[in-house]
Formats: C-alpha cells, sequence, structure tokens
C-alpha cells in the first residue's frame, strides 16, 4: 500500500469571508499518531473538517488515497466534540455505533453480520454493553464519547481523527483510551486534537500547532521556547503528573 | 353513518393521513424541523391564492409553492447567510401575503377557502383519495428502503458527510417529501391545523418510546386513534372535524405525561424504599 493517505496543500479555509486558517501544509501517512494543539479558535477543527471534506477550502488542495486502495476500510474515523450532539435525538447506543458503517451503497447480508458482531465487539471493547439500548442523550458525556469512538473505529478506518477525545472523559477511562489508541495504532494512522498536552505527548508520534498557520514537530518532545518559536501560545504546564521523557524542563 | 360515500373517504382519508405524518412528523420532529414545517405550510397559502386566482388546482399552486419555499429557506441560509429562523419567517409571511391579496382579487368569490384554512375532511373527493395513496406509498417505501440513512443523517450529519454519503441529496428529497405530505393533508386538517398532526402524536410517542422505529409506529397508531376517533365525535356532536381531532391529539399527550409521571413517580419511591 502506498505509504501517504493524506496530503493537504497550501489550505486556506474559514468560515463566511473570514479565514481561520491560511496557507496550511500537511502530510499525513500510514501508523502516523499526531497530537494537535494550539489556542481555542486557532482553528483545529476546522483543520479537521477541512481534511475530511466537510468544509470547502477557499484555496489549496487536497489529495487523498482512492477508494481502491483501500478494500473493506473506510478512510476516516471521525470523533466529533460531544457537546454539539442533540442530546434529545431518538437513536440507541448500539444504532450509533452501527452508523459507522453507513455506506453509500446498500450492504449484502453478510456485511450487516459482520458490522453486527464487530459493533458488539467494541461496544465491550469500551464498556459499553450495558447501555446498548439505552437513548445514547442520556449517558454521561465520557460514556457518549466512548460512543463515538466505537462507531469511528466500526469501518476499520485508515485515519482515526479525533477531536478532543479526553474533554469529557473519567479518569479511570482516559487511560484505557489511550491504551486503546496505542493499540489501534498498529493499523491506523490517528490524529488526535487536544488542549490537554501533557497528556496527549506521551502517546503521540509527532506534534502540530494550529493557530491561523501550522507548524509540524516530528517528534513528540516539545519546549515552551520551541512552542514560543511556532506562535503557538500554549502553556506546557498542565495538571498532575507529567510524563517526563515528553516535555522538556521549563523554567 | 358508513353507508354514506362521503364518510367512507373521510375514514380512509384518515387512515392515509395518519401513516404518512406518522413517518413524516417523526422525521420533522426528530430532526427539530417543526418550525420550518410550519413555515412551509403557510406559504403555501400563496399558491392556493393563485390558484384561485387563475382557476387550476389549489393543491398543484399550493405544492409548488411549498417546494420553492422549502428550498427558498434552504438556498437563502446556505448562499446569503441569512439565519435559517429569520429566512423561514420571510417566506412564512410572505406566501400567507400573496394569498390573501389573490384571494381578495378573486372577485370575493371564494367558496372552499375556509376550508383550506380549517379542512374538510368530509369533502375529500376520490382524486384526492388517490393522491393521497400514491404519496402515502411513496414516503413509506422511502423510509423502508432508506430507514439506516436517514436515521443517521438526521443524527449526525458531519459525520455522515465523511463517509462519503449523498447527505444534500437525501436532505432534498425528505424536505421535498415533508413539502409533498403537507400540501396534501392541508385538505385534511387545513393550513392553520396541519402543523398537529406532524408533531403531537410524534411528541406524544416520544414519550413511550427513544426508537426512532417505534415512534414511527406509535405515531401512526396514535394519529389513526384521533383522527378517525374524532371524526365520529364531530359527526355526532356535530362540530368542525379538523380542531375536534386536534383536540383529541392534546388530550392524548396530556394523559400520556400524566401517565409518565405517576409511573415515574412510582419507580423513585421504589428505588427509594
Amino acid at each position: 500500500m502506498e505509504n501517504n493517505i493524506l496530503t493537504l496543500n497550501h489550505i486556506t479555509a474559514g468560515y463566511g469571508a473570514e479565514p481561520v486558517l491560511v496557507d496550511v501544509s500537511l502530510e499525513i501517512n500510514h501508523l502516523d499518531f499526531l497530537g494537535i494543539i494550539g489556542p481555542n479558535g486557532g482553528g483545529k477543527t476546522t483543520l479537521l473538517k477541512v481534511m475530511m471534506g466537510l468544509i470547502r477550502p477557499m484555496a489549496g488542495s487536497i489529495s487523498c488515497l482512492p477508494e481502491s486502495a483501500y478494500p473493506g476500510r473506510s478512510l476516516f474515523g471521525y470523533l466529533p466534540q460531544v457537546n454539539r450532539t442533540d442530546r434529545k435525538f431518538p437513536i440507541t447506543v448500539s444504532d450509533v455505533v452501527l452508523s459507522g458503517a453507513m455506506k453509500k451503497n446498500s450492504m449484502t447480508a453478510l456485511r450487516k453480520r459482520f458490522f453486527r458482531s464487530r459493533a458488539e465487539e467494541l461496544m465491550e471493547r469500551t464498556g459499553l454493553t450495558p447501555f446498548r439500548k439505552k437513548m445514547v442523550g442520556d449517558l454521561s458525556g465520557g460514556q457518549m464519547q466512548r460512543v463515538f469512538l466505537a462507531r469511528a473505529m466500526l469501518s476499520s478506518p485508515l485515519l482515526l481523527v479525533l477531536d478532543e477525545p479526553n474533554s469529557f472523559v473519567d479518569n479511570t477511562f482516559e487511560k484505557d483510551l489511550y491504551d486503546l489508541l496505542m493499540e489501534l495504532n498498529r493499523e491506523t494512522a490517528i490524529i488526535v486534537v487536544s488542549h490537554d498536552l501533557g497528556m496527549v505527548a506521551s502517546y503521540v508520534k509527532s506534534i502540530a500547532c494550529v493557530n491561523r498557520g501550522l507548524h509540524y514537530h516530528p517528534s513528540n518532545i516539545i519546549t515552551q521556547e520551541l512552542l514560543a518559536s511556532y506562535e503557538c501560545p500554549i502553556d506546557l504546564i498542565t495538571h498532575g503528573k507529567l510524563p517526563h521523557r515528553v516535555l522538556e524542563d521549563h523554567k | 353513518m358508513l353507508q354514506y360515500e362521503f364518510f367512507r373517504h373521510a375514514l380512509l382519508t384518515a387512515v392515509l393521513a395518519s401513516l404518512m405524518c406518522g413517518i413524516i412528523g417523526t422525521y420533522i420532529v426528530a430532526r427539530r424541523l417543526v418550525f420550518i414545517s410550519g413555515g412551509i405550510t403557510h406559504a403555501s397559502f400563496g399558491g392556493i391564492g393563485i390558484a384561485y386566482f387563475f382557476g387550476f388546482n389549489p393543491v398543484l399552486g399550493a405544492a409548488v409553492f411549498a417546494l420553492l419555499s422549502a428550498f427558498g429557506v434552504e438556498l437563502i441560509t446556505k448562499k446569503s447567510g441569512v439565519r435559517e429562523d429569520s429566512a423561514i419567517g420571510i417566506f412564512w409571511s410572505f406566501g400567507m401575503a400573496v394569498g390573501i391579496i389573490f384571494i381578495f382579487l378573486s372577485s370575493g368569490y371564494t367558496p372552499n377557502l375556509m376550508s383550506f384554512l380549517f379542512g374538510s375532511i368530509l369533502t375529500v373527493s376520490s382524486n384526492d383519495l388517490l393522491m393521497m395513496a400514491l404519496l402515502s406509498m411513496a414516503v413509506t417505501a422511502f423510509f423502508v428502503i432508506f430507514y439506516n440513512l436517514i436515521l443517521y443523517i438526521s443524527f449526525d450529519e458531519d459525520y455522515a458527510l465523511t463517509k462519503r454519503v449523498p447527505v444534500q441529496l437525501m436532505n432534498y428529497i425528505l424536505i421535498g417529501l415533508v413539502s409533498l405530505v403537507i400540501v396534501l393533508n392541508i385538505r385534511v386538517v387545513g393550513v392553520i391545523l396541519v402543523i398537529s398532526f406532524l408533531t403531537l402524536p410524534q411528541v406524544t410517542a416520544n414519550m413511550l418510546s427513544h426508537h426512532f422505529r417505534s415512534i414511527i409506529v406509535y405515531s401512526i397508531l396514535i394519529a389513526l386513534l384521533g383522527s378517525v376517533g374524532g371524526l365520529f365525535v364531530s359527526y355526532y356532536a356535530d362540530l368542525p372535524s379538523g380542531p375536534v381531532i386536534i383536540c383529541i391529539f392534546v388530550l392524548f399527550f396530556l394523559v400520556v405525561k400524566l401517565v409518565n409521571r405517576i409511573i415515574r413517580r412510582w419507580m423513585i419511591q421504589k428505588a427509594l424504599t
């Protein structure tokens, strides 16, 4: 399989006439594990949306692998921010997970059965089995995030795109979540957006700072000085215990 | 009274209206499209007025106005950045204004105008029935075939887009079906009351189940019970059928709400002891 999954060439994008991202280029390869950091309003979510074709860029181009290059898998598995879902929508947990397999053309009975059993498996893995018949809006933020993670994983995507996956997740699941991602990373490239740098940094292989522009940093060791040179106003001071190998000392 | 043809027609109309409104209304309520549905309903009055003035079938005029306003709202919202509810307000009032002007111009002779405002299920023709039957079949078939896709797109449009499914096309087809269902049901309960068929049974059903498919089934049953019951009540009490049906819908809503609350109280009590 070709190594490159997705390439953004000099993308400018935003809403209305106001660009949020200016002249951004980025390359995603197989088995990448990229952490995206940056200030609120810096364009992190916009970058994800442009990448997945949810908004059209104002300038620049995007190229991705043709569908024929990944039979039986999908290109994207997307975990959106939980707070923009309609909590009153009448849909059960297992239906949301199953929706991860939606496709243009109808599926054969065999494929359907395959996705059913895979959905059960993923719900078991993420501890959702007891809630499978519940309405998704009745769950807590953390549980809902697990539902979205299972949905994103259902179609075995080449690229898993996670927008703030740890914003609601309870502490007990947070470690599980990252262990799960590490495991997934053996066959899936992962992009994770987070404002909690400390947690993300110990798992990712590379970091991108997004603040109107994008600075790519090909390792997970990053210093405050480096961030400053990237014009990325993010504080490395985080709560709790920091994994030492990740962040170099900052005074 | 079943020996009267008009009453048999009315019963059949109630069945068909319950079927298609049960399905389309569940979609409307789940996706929070009640306001745009109200807008489409009132905008279609413009088509009715023009049809009166020029002497063609008012259902046709209403259908054209309904579809134009549905797509018009979508277009204005997307292209010119007017907020959606504001755009709906524009079409809502403009349609009504056009309708009233043309009916005023129709030299004072407007025999069935009241029936369009408040519905007249008792004067439904076989032609109307045929159209309702066809649309009911189309709506049912579409929802059976595309059930999963409709559900998934409605729940999370962005996610569906990342899966490269034709979200925009589905949205257009669905809002088109919403428009047509509204227009054909204006005959039954009228411009003023049609929205009740598309919301009240569904909201009541939503209290009984959180499952999209079950809400559809319950809505159809509730709408059927309410509309057939309303027909009999209006016949014996000599009251207009549309408003009676809606009062029964509201009654159902209140009863289910009350029972729901009692059951919940009882369950909390039980959990505490």
